[in-house]
């Protein structure tokens, strides 16, 4: 699996974003990791840790990893469905469907800093 | 019949949902690379085609195969995804067909970048079909687009057939599902309905082609569809 190279995408894109300064108020990553993102959120979380140590950058941070249920959208019927034991189809009237709205998430969602007064 | 909506377009890729500005999207990079292998080989009217099997399922065989019965009607390459060796691209070209191995180092999967690196140094103006044999694994390669037109799954009837539930996300974003090595269906317990069943509660507009490499049977269909889609890709313009 490729946990780490995504945990790297993470901070190669807060690095691009964040100044020397405020990468150190950083609390918290929020990412949003869909069901059929083939992630574990446990060996995110575990590439995170070996980041902190092989790096010691982001030392205090968090990461939060939140999983999103598979939704699809029915065409037929206009209702979004949660696709439960892989079966694409709609809850309300059964056709198939394909069209996600949710799912596929790799994404990072939030990025939380700490109290500025607090941290002095 | 197939019909044009059915090759992929920029607006169905895979691995991408829409993200705010409050998101930010993990594989854009590949996504972005992607798209230009798409619009390069709309340019060139090449047909590409992702295959993804778990490893040993058949893929270099089948490319062999391909190649020997297509390699004279049609312009045929191939780029071959491997963690380190350099074993499958050696067979593809002595069956006859330029083949070109990507060796990952260790990544399990293909990304767009690859790609796109490997076929800086092809020269690729009048091929036909470009195949791209992925990294034996069928996790990770679900989530990388490469800008292909066709994702083929291959699944080999001696892996048994409770592959789609284990690995949802690679029939939901395949086109045709191959089930291969049919020639051993009768020793081992493989239902090729059942696999369909489940693979079609996914993704219920899969196409299923049963083949064997050594014997032959299916290969015809395999070939045909191939060739259906050559066709349709040259008509765009
Ligand atoms: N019985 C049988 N064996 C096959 C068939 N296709 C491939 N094989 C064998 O399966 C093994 C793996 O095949 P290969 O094409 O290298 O798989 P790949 O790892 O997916 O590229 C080889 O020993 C092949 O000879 C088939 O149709 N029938
Ligand atoms: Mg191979
Ligand atoms: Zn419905």
């Amino acid at each position: 699996m490729h946990e780490m190279s995504i945990i790297q995408q993470v901070v190669n894109s807060l690095n691009s974003e964040l100044s020397a300064e405020e990468k150190y108020q950083v609390s918290n990553i929020i990412l949003h990791l869909g069901e059929l993102s083939n992630v574990q959120p446990i060996l995110l979380e575990n590439a995170f840790k070996a980041y902190q140590e092989a790096s010691a950058d982001y030392v205090h941070t968090r990461l939060t990893v939140l999983q999103i249920p598979v939704v699809i959208h029915c065409d037929q019927c206009g209702e979004d469905s949660r696709v439960k034991q892989y079966v694409f189809k709609c809850n309300n009237c059964g056709k198939p469907s394909t069209n996600l709205i949710s799912g596929e998430e790799l994404l990072i969602h939030k990025i939380e800093f700490f109290d500025p007064f607090k941290l002095q | 019949m197939i019909q044009l909506s059915q090759q992929r377009t920029s607006k169905n890729k895979r691995g991408t949902i829409n993200c705010d500005n409050t998101t930010r999207h993990l594989l854009q990079a590949n996504d972005f690379v992607a798209e230009a292998i798409r619009n390069k080989m709309l340019q060139s009217k090449t047909l590409v085609i992702n295959i993804v099997s778990s490893a040993g399922s058949g893929k270099t065989t089948l490319m062999i195969e391909t190649g020997k019965r297509l390699k004279e009607k049609y312009s045929i390459k191939v780029l071959v995804g491997d963690l380190e060796t350099e074993r499958d691209a050696d067979r593809i070209k002595a069956a006859g067909v330029d083949a070109l191995q990507i060796v990952t180092g260790g990544i399990c999967h293909l990304e767009a970048q690859m790609v796109w690196q490997a076929m800086e140094t092809m020269d690729l103006t009048g091929t036909d079909l470009l195949f791209i044999e992925n990294v034996g694994n069928l996790v990770c390669p679900a989530s990388f687009d490469l800008g292909e037109d066709y994702r083929v799954t291959l699944i080999a009837s001696t892996e048994g057939d409770d592959k789609p539930k284990k690995y949802p996300r690679m029939f939901l974003t395949s086109e045709l599902m191959i089930v291969s090595k049919a020639d051993l269906l009768p020793y081992v317990p493989f239902s090729v309905e059942e696999v369909t069943k489940d693979a079609r509660d996914i993704n219920h507009e899969l196409e299923v082609i049963t083949i064997s490499s050594i014997k032959g049977d299916g290969i015809e269909e395999w070939c045909q569809w191939l060739e259906e889609r050559i066709a349709l890709k040259r008509q765009i313009v």
